[in-house]
C-alpha cells in the first residue's frame, strides 16, 4: 500500500503501476509526536498525518498548504520510507499550470514504477479512471462539505441524520472525468497530458485560485441540509463557509472537529437538533410509558440534564408551572436527575409514576432512565425562550461549560445557532476559575463587578493567558472590582461575537447561571447596546421548554 | 509618539463603526507625520535611517490611500518592480496591520474579523487587514495582485477582499520548487499582467523604465550583502520596527530610489559602527517581529544585555537581479526565497546569515497562525542547536495582544539570555 492524503494524487497512475493508494484519514488518540517535532497549532489533520506517516513505508504528498508542507519536511527526515514523494500542485489549471504538473506526473510515474520495478500497464490506468468517481444519490441526501472529515466522525454524522450522508469534502467528492474516447490508443505522454488537465478540472477545493467551480458542490436539486465541517487550526474552509452562508438557502450547520476521537455527547446534540430543524414531524426515538396511572392527564415535565446543573419543571395542562428543582448534576447525570424528580415529587407531594411525559434535554438527556423521549436543549431552549416571551429573537445561553447563541423567527422557530462547548472563554467556567484566582465566591464576583472606576481590559481571550493576566494586575495593585469589570468585558466581547457571527438580533433574552451575574448582564447590555430580558429563574428555560413538549407531544 | 498613537488608537476604536472615512483621514494624517518626520531625517546612524525609511514606508501608505484608483493591492512578497515601473502605488495591507497593531484599535478589526466568520486560528497581520478592509477603511484599490508565497493566508484573504471590492483579482502561482523551470512558470505570469495592468490604468509600460527599476533592485540588493557581509563584526542600536522596516523596503518598496538610499544609508552605518561589544549577546531572529510589545522593546533594544543582529525575512532572497530580463529577475527573487521550498532550505539560509552576523543565539518566533514557522520550529530547533547556536522557540503575536501571554514570554526571553550569558561567562 501507499498512503495518500489529497484528492489531487493521482491514484491512478499509482495503481496503473501496480500500487495500492489507502487515503490516510484516521484519528490519532493525541498528538504527542507530531506536536514534538512541530507545534501545537498546526493543522489537526496535519499531526495526524505526521504520525501516521511515520508508520507507513511508502508515503505521496501533494503540496497542499503550509501544514503539510511542514508534515512533509518532519516525515522527509525518517529513513524509514521505501517511498516518499511530495509533489507540487499548481494552484490554477491554465495551460502553463496543466504542463507543469504533466512534468511532475511523469517524474513520478518514474520514481515510482523505478520503485516498485514495476511497469505502466494502461488497462489498469484506465479502469482506475473510470471507476474513480461516485454518482450523487437520486433522492433527497445530506452533505459534509469544508474540511476533510475522519471516518468516525462520518459515522456519527451518519447515525444522527435522518437523510442519507455524502462525503463531499476535500477528502470524499473525488469526480474525475472519463478518460476520453480514444484513450485506449493514445501514448503514455498524451494520456499523462489529458490527465494532468483532468485532475486539476475536477471540483476544486478552497487552495486553488479559481474556486468558482464549487457552486456545483450545492447546486444539487436533492440536497437538503449541509454539514459544514472544518479542522481545528485550518484556516480555508471557514471562509469558504463565510460565503456559502450568504449564498445559499441550504440549512447549514458548522462543526470542528479535530483528528482526536471525539467526546461525541455535545455533537451529537447539535447534529440532532439540526436534523429536528430539518424534519421537524421526524419521529421519536422512545415510546412513552407510564400512562396508564390514575393521574397521567394532569403533570407534565421537563429535565435538562447540564453538566454543572439538572433542572427540572412540572406543568400542567393550562401550562401553568406547578414545581421546579435545580440541583447540581454531580458526576453521574442520573443522579442528578434522581434527585431533581425527587425533589419536585417532594413539592407536588405525588408519585414519579405521577408524570404524563417526562421530556429530556441536556447533555445528559439519553442517560436518564425515567425519561419518556428527549430533544436537544436547542429546540427546547427556544420553545421556553417563545413560550416566556414571544418577542425574543436571540436567546443567549451561558451555562457553566458552554455557551450558545439560538435565533428564533416570529413562530418561535430556530432559524440559526451556534455553540461553544471546546473552550472555557466565554462561559461559567471562566468566571469560576477567573474568581478562584482572586479569591473570591461567585456572589462576590456578581457584585463587585458593578463597582467598578477604571475601565481595565483584559485583552487574552484564551483563559490560561487571561489567568496569568489577572495575576499581573493584581500584582499592580489594581482594585477586584476593576479586574472583574475587564473579565466582564471579556465575556461580553466574546458573546458578542457570537451573537454577530449567528447573525442574531434583538430583542435578547438571557439564560443559564450567567445570567444571574449583574456585571456580565452589564457588560453584555453595553456591547449589544440593548437590554436583556431575563426571568427570576434563567436557569429553567430548557426544562420549561422540555415539559411544553412533554405536554404538547403527548 | 506613542502617547499619541494611543490616542488616536482610542479615537479610531470608538468611532470607525459610524464613520469609517474619518477613520480613514485620521490614519492619513498619521502617516502624513511619520512620512514628514523621516524627509527630514538626514543622521548617518542607523536609527536615522530607520526614521527615513519609515517615512517612506508610510508616505506609500498615504498616497495608495489618497489615490486608490492608482493603487493595486499587493501581499508583502509581490515583486513590485512593474508597479514602480508604471508610477502605480503598491497598497500593501499587511503593513497596514503592522501599523494598526502599535495603536490600541488592532482589537476592535480583528474583532470585527472574527465576528464576520474569519477563523481564530487565522494569522493575526491578515485577520487585521481583513478587519480594517470590510470597516471601509482602506479604500477600494484598482485591482489585487498577489504571490501564493509566503503562505496559504495570501490565497485567503486577497480572494475575500476582491470579492469584497468587486475589483479584478490576478494570482501569481509560485510553485514549490526552487529550480529554473519555476522560474519561468513565473516571469511568464508576471508577464501576462503587464497588459492587464496597462489597460485598467490606462497608460503603456515602458521597457527602459522597467530596466531601470530592476537595476535600481539590483544595487539595493548588493548594497544590502554588503551590509550583511559587515555586518559580524558590529555593534549596532537595531530595533524591533527597523528590522521590519527592512523587510518592507527589500519587498514592495524594491526597486523604488527611497530602498536604495536606506540600504546605502544602512551600509554607510555599518561600516561607521562600532566592533561588537563582548558583553552584548547577539541575538538572530527569525520571522516576524513582535514591534508592538513594550516588554520585547524593553529587553531587546533598551536592556543594553543583547543585540538583535538579523531577521531572515528581511532578507529572504538576494539574487543576481538583471535588468535586461526584468521579469526573470523579479519571478527568480520569489521563487529563490528562502520562504519557498523545503524548511531545510530555510533553515540553512538562517544557519548561514546567522553565522555571518555573529549571532550568540537564534529566536525562533511563532507568530500566531503562521503554520509555516510554526510546523519548521522544532526542526530549526534541532538543526541549529546541533550546529552550535543555542535556539528559543517563542510563542507569541506580531501583531494581536490577544493571543499573547505577556508574562510568560518576558520570562523565556529572559531565560534564554541568561542561559547565553551562562555559555559565554
Ligand atoms: S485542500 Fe485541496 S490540496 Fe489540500 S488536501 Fe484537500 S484536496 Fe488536496
Ligand atoms: S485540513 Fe486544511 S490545513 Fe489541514 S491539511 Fe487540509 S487544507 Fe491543510
Ligand atoms: S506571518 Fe506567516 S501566516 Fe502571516 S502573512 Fe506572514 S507568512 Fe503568512
Amino acid at each position: 500500500m501507499i498512503g495518500y492524503t489529497c484528492k489531487y494524487t493521482p491514484a491512478e497512475l499509482l495503481r496503473a503501476f501496480g500500487g495500492d493508494p489507502v487515503l490516510l484519514d484516521g484519528e490519532e488518540a493525541d498528538f504527542e509526536l507530531a506536536e514534538s517535532l512541530t507545534h501545537a497549532n498546526l493543522c489537526c489533520h496535519a499531526k495526524a498525518l505526521i504520525q501516521q506517516g511515520s508508520r507507513t513505508d511508502a508515503l505521496i504528498m501533494m503540496d497542499c498548504c503550509d501544514s503539510l508542507r511542514r508534515s512533509y519536511d518532519v516525515l522527509s527526515l525518517d529513513s524509514r520510507h521505501t517511498f516518499l514523494k511530495l509533489m507540487d500542485l499548481p494552484h490554477e489549471n491554465g495551460q502553463c499550470a496543466r504542463e507543469r504538473f504533466k512534468q511532475e506526473l511523469l517524474r513520478l510515474a518514474a520514481a515510482y514504477g523505478g520503485s516498485r520495478g514495476t511497469d505502466f500497464s494502461r488497462d489498469a490506468f484506465l479502469v482506475a479512471c473510470r471507476e474513480s468517481s461516485q454518482p450523487l444519490p437520486n433522492e433527497p441526501f445530506l452533505a459534509v462539505l469544508g474540511a476533510r472529515v475522519s471516518p468516525p466522525l462520518l459515522d456519527l454524522i451518519q447515525k444522527q441524520l435522518a437523510l442519507p450522508v455524502v462525503n463531499l469534502t476535500c477528502s470524499g467528492n473525488r469526480n474525475l472525468e472519463a478518460p476520453p474516447q480514444d484513450a485506449e490508443n493514445m501514448d503514455f505522454d498524451q494520456l499523462m497530458d489529458w490527465y494532468s488537465g483532468a485532475l486539476l478540472r475536477m471540483i476544486p477545493c478552497m487552495r486553488m485560485t479559481s474556486v468558482a467551480g464549487r457552486k456545483e458542490l450545492t447546486n444539487h436539486p436533492q440536497l437538503k441540509g449541509i454539514v459544514y465541517n472544518t479542522v481545528k487550526f485550518c484556516d480555508f474552509y471557514s471562509f469558504d463557509y463565510a460565503a456559502l452562508k450568504r449564498e445559499t438557502a441550504i440549512p447549514i450547520l458548522k462543526i470542528e472537529s479535530d483528528y482526536m476521537p471525539q467526546p461525541s455527547g455535545q455533537l451529537s446534540t447539535r447534529l440532532e437538533a439540526f436534523s429536528e430543524s430539518l424534519l421537524p414531524e421526524r419521529s421519536h426515538r422512545r415510546t412513552p410509558m407510564n400512562k396508564t396511572t390514575e393521574r397521567a392527564a394532569s403533570l407534565y415535565a421537563g429535565i435538562d440534564s447540564g453538566s454543572t446543573t439538572t433542572n427540572m419543571v412540572v406543568i400542567n395542562e393550562k401550562k401553568e408551572i406547578l414545581a421546579s428543582a435545580i440541583v447540581r448534576t454531580g458526576a453521574k447525570a442520573q443522579n442528578g436527575a434522581k434527585a431533581a424528580l425527587e425533589e419536585v415529587c417532594r413539592q407536588l407531594s405525588v408519585q414519579p409514576e405521577a408524570f404524563a411525559a417526562i421530556m429530556a434535554t441536556g447533555y445528559g438527556r439519553s442517560n436518564i432512565p425515567f425519561a419518556t423521549d428527549t430533544k436537544t436543549e436547542i429546540t427546547c431552549h427556544a420553545r421556553g425562550a417563545f413560550f416566556l416571551n414571544p418577542a425574543i429573537r436571540t436567546i443567549v445561553d451561558i451555562g457553566g461549560q458552554d455557551s450558545k447563541v439560538i435565533c428564533l423567527d416570529e413562530n418561535g422557530a430556530v432559524t440559526n445557532f451556534i455553540m461553544n462547548d471546546k473552550c472555557a472563554a466565554g462561559t461559567g467556567r471562566f468566571l469560576e476559575m477567573m474568581a478562584r484566582t482572586l479569591e473570591l465566591d461567585m456572589d462576590q464576583m456578581s457584585r463587585q463587578g458593578l463597582t467598578w472606576k477604571k475601565d481595565l481590559t483584559i485583552s487574552s481571550m484564551c483563559t490560561v493567558f487571561a489567568e496569568s493576566e489577572v495575576i499581573s494586575l493584581i500584582a499592580d495593585n489594581h482594585t477586584d472590582s476593576d479586574i472583574i469589570h475587564g473579565l466582564n468585558k471579556s465575556i461580553a466581547a466574546k458573546t458578542a461575537s457570537m451573537v454577530s457571527r449567528a447573525k442574531g438580533t434583538g430583542p435578547y433574552m438571557m439564560t443559564g447561571g450567567v445570567a444571574r451575574n449583574k456585571g456580565v448582564v452589564q457588560a453584555l447590555e453595553a456591547r449589544l447596546g440593548e437590554n436583556l430580558y431575563i426571568t427570576d429563574a434563567p436557569d429553567l428555560c430548557g426544562a420549561i421548554g422540555a415539559a411544553l413538549f412533554a405536554l404538547e407531544e403527548s | 509618539m506613542k502617547r499619541y498613537i494611543e490616542t488616536l488608537g482610542g479615537i479610531i476604536e470608538k468611532q470607525t463603526a459610524a464613520s469609517p472615512e474619518h477613520t480613514r483621514e485620521l490614519l492619513e494624517a498619521a502617516y502624513s507625520w511619520v512620512r514628514f518626520s523621516g524627509k527630514h531625517s538626514h543622521g548617518k546612524d542607523v536609527r536615522s535611517a530607520y526614521k527615513y525609511i519609515n517615512g517612506a514606508v508610510a508616505g506609500t501608505i498615504v498616497d495608495s490611500f489618497r489615490h486608490p484608483k492608482e493603487s493595486v493591492m499587493v501581499n508583502i512578497f509581490f515583486p513590485c518592480e512593474l508597479l514602480h515601473a508604471m508610477k502605480i502605488q503598491p497598497m500593501f495591507p499587511e503593513g497596514i496591520s503592522a501599523y494598526v497593531a502599535c495603536t490600541a484599535c488592532q482589537r476592535v478589526f480583528a474583532e470585527a474579523a472574527e465576528a464576520a466568520d474569519v477563523p481564530e486560528s487565522f494569522c493575526s497581520y491578515h485577520k487585521t487587514m481583513l478587519g480594517v478592509a470590510e470597516a471601509g477603511v482602506m479604500p477600494a484599490p484598482l485591482m489585487i495582485a498577489n504571490t501564493t508565497l509566503a503562505c496559504d493566508a495570501n490565497q485567503l484573504s486577497f480572494r475575500r477582499l476582491a470579492e469584497f471590492y468587486q475589483v479584478p483579482h490576478t494570482v501569481i502561482d509560485i510553485p514549490h520548487a526552487n529550480d529554473e523551470e519555476a522560474v519561468h512558470y513565473v516571469a511568464d505570469q508576471l508577464r501576462a499582467l503587464t497588459p492587464q495592468l496597462e489597460e485598467l490604468c490606462r497608460r503603456r509600460l515602458d521597457p527602459q523604465v522597467l530596466r531601470e527599476t530592476v537595476a535600481c533592485s539590483k544595487r539595493t540588493i548588493e548594497f544590502c550583502r554588503e551590509y550583511l557581509k559587515k555586518r559580524g563584526g558590529v555593534s549596532l542600536p537595531a530595533t524591533m520596527t527597523g528590522e521590519l522596516c527592512t523587510l518592507i523596503s527589500n519587498h514592495v518598496m524594491l526597486g523604488r530610489p527611497e530602498s536604495e538610499r536606506y540600504m546605502q544609508r544602512m551600509l554607510r552605518a555599518v561600516e561607521a559602527a562600532p566592533a561588537a561589544l563582548p558583553g552584548k549577546k547577539r541575538i538572530f531572529w527569525m520571522h516576524i517581529l513582535p514591534n508592538w510589545q513594550d516588554s520585547m522593546k524593553d529587553i531587546l533594544e533598551a536592556s543594553g544585555r543583547c543585540e538583535l543582529v538579523g531577521t531572515d525575512i528581511a532578507a529572504d532572497s538576494l539574487p543576481d537581479m538583471d535588468p535586461d530580463h526584468p521579469y526573470e529577475s523579479m519571478a527568480r527573487r520569489v521563487v529563490e526565497s528562502m520562504c519557498n521550498g523545503p524548511a531545510g532550505r530555510r533553515i540553512d539560509m538562517v544557519l548561514h546569515y546567522a553565522k555571518a552576523a555573529g549571532a550568540d543565539g537564534v529566536i525562533v518566533f511563532c507568530h500566531w497562525g503562521c503554520k509555516q514557522t510554526l510546523g519548521l520550529s522544532q526542526l530549526a530547533k534541532q538543526r541549529l542547536e546541533a550546529e552550535g547556536l543555542p535556539t528559543l522557540v517563542l510563542d507569541g503575536d506580531g501583531c494581536d495582544a490577544r493571543n499573547v501571554a505577556d508574562g510568560q514570554m518576558v520570562t523565556r526571553v529572559n531565560a534564554f539570555l541568561e542561559q547565553l550569558e551562562g555559555l559565554h561567562a
